[in-house]
């Protein structure tokens, strides 16, 4: 490892994502665990490290991209349950399984569980930290997807019934003649009524309008799209 | 005169007739003036009628008188003469008429016949012929006294010497007168006053006898008149109350002299006296100018006087000695109880006839465990007598009453109410009453539970010592093979072989060097010049071991002790001791160093065996810190690699590498040392250090199979002596035995307890709990055999390794049962006591 190049090494850090990032890791042994927060110190991510599983489910988390460095055998909880239990609690961190003695068995069962990467002792450190950029990498975008969701949602909330019946409607590709037929209206009512839907959701198009409507799942109601 | 009354009256009453005859009767009252003249006239007319016939009687009486008188005085002279003849003749007095030389002129027969002389024995020689030769001067002397004043009468007592020489006391009164014819003439009158001057003599010798009785007994006698306050003190009791006989006592000076703290109560005694005129009796101290004190007994008799006054007599002794003597007498009576109360000797005395005790110490009632000051039946104390001692107390007064006295001496047990035994020695003799009967007994009641037990003590420290002789004996005997003794120059004089063992050495050794009898001087050459500079410095030696050849040839090991001998003036004579054959015993020393070495050459391989097993582990142990100097290698390179390098974290990087190789390193060396072949080494160790040190290496093996650990460690156990690495390998051996155990357990958390403690008996514990399957009864017993196992793979070695291990470090192992489920394996070590050198 200690020939590496200096530019391969500078790789991560060029890569550091505007936004901060959080590595968790939790280890029982304190010289691991010092190092591994060292290395990730040394390439600029913040770092929480815990000594057991209990510890990580006691504290009380920033939300923020992150991902989990676990080692799988730890004293009391271990690394699979504690992969259990964060699903359980619907804490959807990236988990990245460092293990002294891999079994197949144990790493089908890790990435069942949504492990983003399991890594073997003793694993080159670029590995990790490449596993680690792609994991935080991989929440924040999850976390962004997550973000935008949730701001049509509330948009989407904003609409009267009609107006959420229209944006169906409209999303769905129908005329506005098509809709004054379905819901009973008068055509014009229809074009007051899709002017509002538009102004409240912030689209400047229809294509826009209906790119929203798909993670909202106002789309699935196509045919087209079953 | 009685005429002249008489006439008187007779013409008084004369007149009167004649007056009754010329008057008629008128009644004697004289109412008639005219008479009264007539009578006075007569009545003084016949007065002086009578002194005239009184007058001229008188004067013809007297020269009647004169005129016989005158014929009378010639015959009287005559008879006078006469009469003072025989006056002189026959008076009881002597009378002595001797000239101013002392010749004498006459002597009446009465002063010759008293001093044995007739008178004209004596008439005309020197009157000194009568005097004592000593008291012939002052004769003179007093002769001459006599005739220097004429008529002055002498008087003095002086002794005369009779004509048979006897002696007697005259009183003699002389005077010198002058005779007729002018010569001067002493008359000497003496009375005998023999008898008076022995009764003078007796009385003097009983005067004095009283004052030297006083003086004796210091009893003096005063007198006291209470009406005129007059004292009178004997010698004796001036010289009690130390006051000049001169003084005039008064009953202040008795007060003076009178202790300070009695003065009252002599005051109050006096008073009383004087208040009630009765007799009285005090004592009372006095306290003498010199600061001395004296006691004194006062007893005084009050009498009547016969003027009626009342008068005190009496007599005051000096009874300091006594009060001394009654002090000694309580002292040494006090001392007698003390000195009973010490030596636990109570004295008595028994009534034989009326069964009961006459006087009995208080040392008896405590000899009986009685309290002194309660009172005690008799019953009561034959009671605490033991029961089998009985009959013979009791004998004792009978066979007084038979055999009319005697000595007795006998011993007897008292039970006290606590339960203990007093042994009583008694000794008694019967003592003759008044009456010349034996009615009492008196004896003593001594304890003897001591000197009993102090006897019975030595009686058995004299056989414990016969006995401990014997067996010295035996020992000398059974623990040696033979007795040798060696000269001054070291050569063998004496050699016993006890039969047991005859005929081990070669004959002929005495005479010989033991350095000629041995085989090894060459081969072990320090080692006897070390035993002859022992021997040389005459200094005893101990285990001596040397090799020789039997008279068979065969070799042989002989241990040697010997001291050395010198005599009474301290020259050295050579050496004494024993000597044993010892060839089994180094056999056998020799077969139990093969035999360690065996054992640790195969806790050795169990060793390796359990290293083989934890391969995983210990390879784990040894990446964790290898994949952690990595990565902070990676992360200083990191840390150099910023745009601005940031050294700090860096220099923090890099110490954390040395830190984690330091680790791995330790690792290693700890496999090492389970691995290698070393020596056994003992030292003093903590087993808290063990116990840590295992945890290092187990703690993988521990959490790979999800196994917590929990440690009791006690603070401050004692140090232990033994081998580390062997220790270490018993404890790993325990702990993996005990993990696998745990491996089936699903249905509860595996947990494994180390313990460590200090036992009852001081030993350090040391204990290992899991709580996995345990060990059934039967395995139980075979678990610490030699190739026993119940797992797959394995010798079956470990644990009875760790049995020998154990045994060989002076301790054991065992298997105890939990109350819940799986087994304990623990082991006892001995503590290491630090040896003073």
């Amino acid at each position: 490892m200690t020939g590496r190049s200096q530019s391969s090494r500078r790789g991560p850090q060029a890569e550091k994502p505007a936004g901060s990032a959080l590595v968790f890791v939790i280890d029982d042994d304190v010289s691991m665990r010092r190092s591994l927060a060292n290395l990730f110190r040394s390439v600029g991510l913040d770092v929480i490290a815990f000594g057991s599983a209990q510890e990580m489910l006691q504290a009380s988390l920033p939300d923020v991209a992150s991902c989990l460095v676990l080692d799988v055998r730890l004293p009391g909880l271990s690394g699979l349950e504690l992969q259990t239990e964060l699903a359980k609690l619907n804490l959807r961190i990236p988990i990245i399984f460092i293990t002294g003695h891999g079994d197949i068995p144990m790493t089908v069962k890790a990435m069942k569980g949504g492990a983003v990467d399991f890594l073997t002792k003793p694993f080159r450190d670029q590995e990790l930290l490449d596993a680690v950029v792609a994991a935080t990498e991989r929440d924040r975008k999850r976390r962004e997807v997550e973000k935008a969701v949730a701001s049509l949602q509330s948009s989407f909330e904003t609409l009267s019934p009609r107006e959420q019946a229209v944006m169906k409607l409209v999303t769905a590709g129908l005329m506005n003649k098509q809709i004054a037929a379905e819901l009973g209206l008068a055509e014009i009512t229809i074009k007051i009524y899709r002017g509002q839907v538009m102004k409240k959701m912030g689209a400047r198009s229809l294509a826009d309008l209906i790119r929203m409507a798909e993670p909202l799942g106002i789309r699935p109601n196509r045919p087209e799209q079953a | 005169m009685g005429s002249l009354i008489a006439s008187a009256m007779l013409s008084i009453s004369s007149i009167a007739a004649l007056a009754y005859f010329f008057t008629p009767p008128v009644y004697l009252a004289f109412d008639a003036p005219h008479y009264l003249p007539v009578v006075a006239i007569l009545l003084v007319a016949s007065l002086a009628a009578v002194y005239l016939i009184e007058k001229v009687r008188l004067a013809r009486e007297a020269t009647l008188d004169a005129a016989a008188k005158l014929r009378r005085s010639e015959a009287d002279l005559e008879h006078r003469e006469k009469r003072w003849r025989e006056i002189f003749e026959h008076n009881p007095v002597m009378y002595f008429m001797v000239d101013a030389a002392g010749t004498v002129l006459n002597v009446n027969s009465l002063g010759a016949t008293q001093l044995g002389y007739s008178p004209s024995e004596l008439i005309g020689h020197s009157v000194l012929k009568v005097f004592l030769e000593e008291d012939r001067a002052l004769v003179g002397q007093c002769l001459r006294l006599c005739t220097e004043i004429v008529g002055q009468s002498h008087t003095w007592e002086i002794q005369k010497i009779r004509k048979d020489g006897s002696v007697l006391w005259v009183r003699e009164n002389a005077k010198a007168t002058r005779w007729a014819d002018d010569q001067l003439i002493v008359l000497v009158a003496c009375e005998d006053i023999t008898d008076r001057k022995r009764t003078e003599t007796a009385l003097r010798r009983s005067e004095a006898h009283l004052a030297q009785a006083q003086e004796l007994s210091r009893t003096g006698s005063f007198g006291w008149s209470v009406a005129t306050g007059e004292v009178i003190w004997s010698k004796e009791t001036f010289r009690i109350f130390e006051y000049d006989p001169a003084t005039k006592p008064t009953p202040r000076l008795v007060l003076d002299r009178t202790h300070p703290e009695d003065r009252a109560a002599v005051q109050q005694t006096i008073d009383r006296a004087l208040r009630e005129e009765v007799d009285f009796e005090h004592e009372y101290r006095l306290l003498l100018p010199d600061g001395s004190v004296k006691h004194l007994h006062a007893v005084a008799r009050a009498t009547r006087t016969a003027s009626g006054d009342t008068e005190f007599v009496g007599a005051v002794t000096d009874i300091t000695a006594a009060k001394q003597a009654e002090q000694q007498l309580r002292r040494s009576e006090a001392y007698l109880a003390e000195a009973q109360r010490l030596s636990h000797t109570g004295s008595w005395s028994w009534d034989v006839h009326r069964v009961e005790f006459v006087y009995r110490s208080a040392e008896v009632d405590r000899l009986f465990g009685f309290d002194p000051e309660e009172a005690v039946s008799i019953e009561t104390i034959r009671s605490r007598i033991h029961p089998d001692d009985l009959p013979r107390l009791q004998e004792v007064p009978c066979r007084v009453i038979e055999e009319k006295g005697g000595h007795f001496e006998y011993d007897f047990r008292i039970l006290l109410p606590e339960g203990a035994i007093r042994r009583i020695h008694s000794v008694a003799h019967a003592v003759v009453s008044s009456d010349g009967n034996f009615t009492e007994l008196i004896g003593t009641h001594m304890d003897v539970t001591e000197q009993y037990a102090a006897r019975e003590r030595l009686e058995k420290a004299l056989a414990d010592l016969r006995e401990s002789e014997q067996r010295f004996r035996d020992y000398a005997e059974t623990a040696s093979d033979w007795l040798w003794e060696t000269g001054p120059d070291h050569r063998v004089t004496r050699f016993s072989e006890h039969t047991s063992t005859a005929g081990i050495l070669a004959t002929g050794v005495v005479g010989l060097l033991r350095c000629e009898i041995a085989g090894d001087v060459d081969a072990e050459p320090e080692k006897w010049r070390q035993h002859q500079a022992t021997l040389e410095a005459r200094l005893p030696f101990r285990d001596f071991i040397y090799r020789t050849v039997t008279r068979t040839g065969s070799s042989i090991y002989v241990r040697t002790s010997g001291k050395p001998f010198f005599d009474a003036d301290g020259n050295f004579l050579g050496y004494r001791g024993v000597s044993t054959d010892i060839t089994p015993t180094i056999r056998a020393d020799q077969a139990e160093r093969e035999l360690r070495k065996a054992q640790a050459e195969l806790a050795h391989v169990t060793r390796v065996t359990t290293l083989g097993e934890m391969t995983t582990s210990i390879a784990h142990e040894i990446n964790q810190p290898l994949a952690a100097i990595v990565a902070n290698g990676e992360a200083c390179l990191g840390w150099l690699d910023r745009d601005t390098p940031d050294l700090s974290e860096a220099r923090c990087s890099v110490e954390w590498i040395i830190e984690d190789a330091i680790r791995a390193s330790e690792v290693i060396r700890r496999i090492r040392a389970l691995a290698k072949k070393s020596d056994i080494e003992m030292v003093p160790l903590n087993i808290n250090d063990i116990v840590h040190e295992v945890i290092a290496l187990v703690t993988r093996e521990l959490v790979s199979q999800r196994v917590s650990l929990r440690t009791e460690l006690a603070p401050a156990l004692p140090m232990i002596l033994g081998d580390r690495v062997q220790l270490q390998q018993v404890i790993i051996n325990l702990v993996m035995n005990g993990i696998e155990a745990m491996q089936p357990v699903r249905d509860r958390p595996r947990e494994l307890v180390i313990r460590s403690s200090q036992d009852e008996m001081g030993g350090v514990h040391l204990a290992v709990t899991d709580c996995g399957v345990g060990i059934t009864g039967d395995d139980a017993d075979r678990v610490f055999n030699p190739f026993f196992t119940t797992k797959s793979t394995g010798l079956g070695m470990g644990l009875s390794i760790c049995r020998s291990i154990l045994e060989a470090h002076g301790g054991s192992l065992s298997i105890a049962r939990n109350q819940e489920p799986g087994a304990t394996f623990q082991f006892v070590l001995p503590v290491h006591k630090e040896v003073v050198s």
